[in-house]
């Protein structure tokens, strides 16, 4: 299996992702730059975390704009999977493929910690190696991660079940102070309506090998791949 | 081509959660000033824009504005040539 993974200036969580595909033997990680204008044949795509462009302007609003962009909206459109992490998720928002945007944490400061999610949806190519309702670890680290949409937007994400993961106690119920950013809907992760572009705020590819701490992020990846191996047969 | 120079004042939509201008407020009543809220930290973007003429220039503006300076979500836009018109 050949994953894209995209490289902005300042996208240093590129590493991470490779480091995850790697320890998984899942395949091969290519690492392209914004400035490609193919993706080589990928079968899956990851946009992920950093600081890309410096987060000049707004986080993830050049790398937007980038020429690869249209490439991924196009692998996007064709129903290939499209994974934002952090970063990768405010690219995915600032490039219109994801509703909503991600904007200063409730008390403005960076968080850096292990959080619990709870698993709204574990039917996407992304989430069927968990159960609905199950509550997974993954760490954060963002300064940007809470989830704002105007109203109506809100609504039909919830309405077409499009929150895909939610920060929550660790017995999986909603609770304000498990919250790290203030969030609406304690919204850690979005997809698109077809389901096959992801955006999360946690960090599934730093937890994935047991010599660093957690590994709940291990099923996305593996799941990925067994749905693209299915494809092939 | 003459050119103008053009101001894009991109501030968060009213209603929206803005913990800088919290912050803000803290520091202010750190110092003793008391009655005072912010209003607003707001971004002014100031561009040299090629164009005919200013309304022109304007339109370029807006465009840029849409595209990319402001996300709609988030945030309203006020674009005006510098020292003059306003669109």
């Amino acid at each position: 299996m050949r994953w894209a993974v995209i490289r902005f200036p300042g996208s240093h969580c590129a590493v991470d992702v490779e480091h995850a595909i790697d320890v998984l033997r899942l395949g091969e990680a290519r690492v392209l730059r914004g400035d490609a204008v193919s993706l080589e044949g990928a079968d899956a795509v990851v946009l992920p975390g950093g600081f890309s462009h410096g987060d000049y302007l707004r986080p993830g609003a050049i790398a937007a704009r980038a020429p690869v962009m249209a490439a991924v909206r196009e692998f996007a459109r064709r129903g290939g999977p499209v994974l934002g992490i952090c970063n990768g998720f405010q690219i995915l928002c600032e490039a219109g493929m994801l509703p909503g945007a991600l904007t200063v944490n409730r008390r403005r400061r960076f968080v850096c910690q292990d959080v619990n999610l709870r698993v709204e949806r574990a039917d996407l190519p992304f989430t069927r190696g968990y159960r609905p309702g199950e509550v997974i670890v993954w760490p954060i680290a963002h300064e940007q991660g809470r989830f704002v949409a105007e109203p109506r937007t809100l609504a039909r994400i919830e309405d077409q079940g499009q929150v895909v993961l939610r920060y929550s106690d660790p017995g999986g119920v909603l609770d304000d102070r498990f919250n790290p950013n203030g969030s609406a809907g304690a919204i850690a992760g979005v997809a698109n309506d077809r389901g096959n572009v992801l955006g999360v705020m946690p960090h599934p590819e730093r937890a994935v090998d047991p010599r660093l701490g957690p590994t709940d992020g291990a099923r996305l990846f593996t799941a990925l791949a067994d749905v693209w191996v299915g494809s092939e047969r | 081509m003459p050119h103008f120079d053009v101001n894009v004042l991109v501030r968060l939509r009213e209603g929206t959660l803005d913990p800088a201008a919290e912050a803000l407020e803290d520091g202010l009543s750190g110092l003793g000033f008391e009655g005072v809220r912010t209003l607003g930290i707001d971004r002014r973007i100031r561009l040299r824009i090629e164009a005919a003429d200013a309304r022109a220039a304007l339109a370029s503006a807006d465009r840029m504005a849409r595209e990319l300076l402001a996300n709609p979500v988030l945030e309203d836009y006020e674009i005006s040539v510098a020292g003059g018109e306003r669109a």
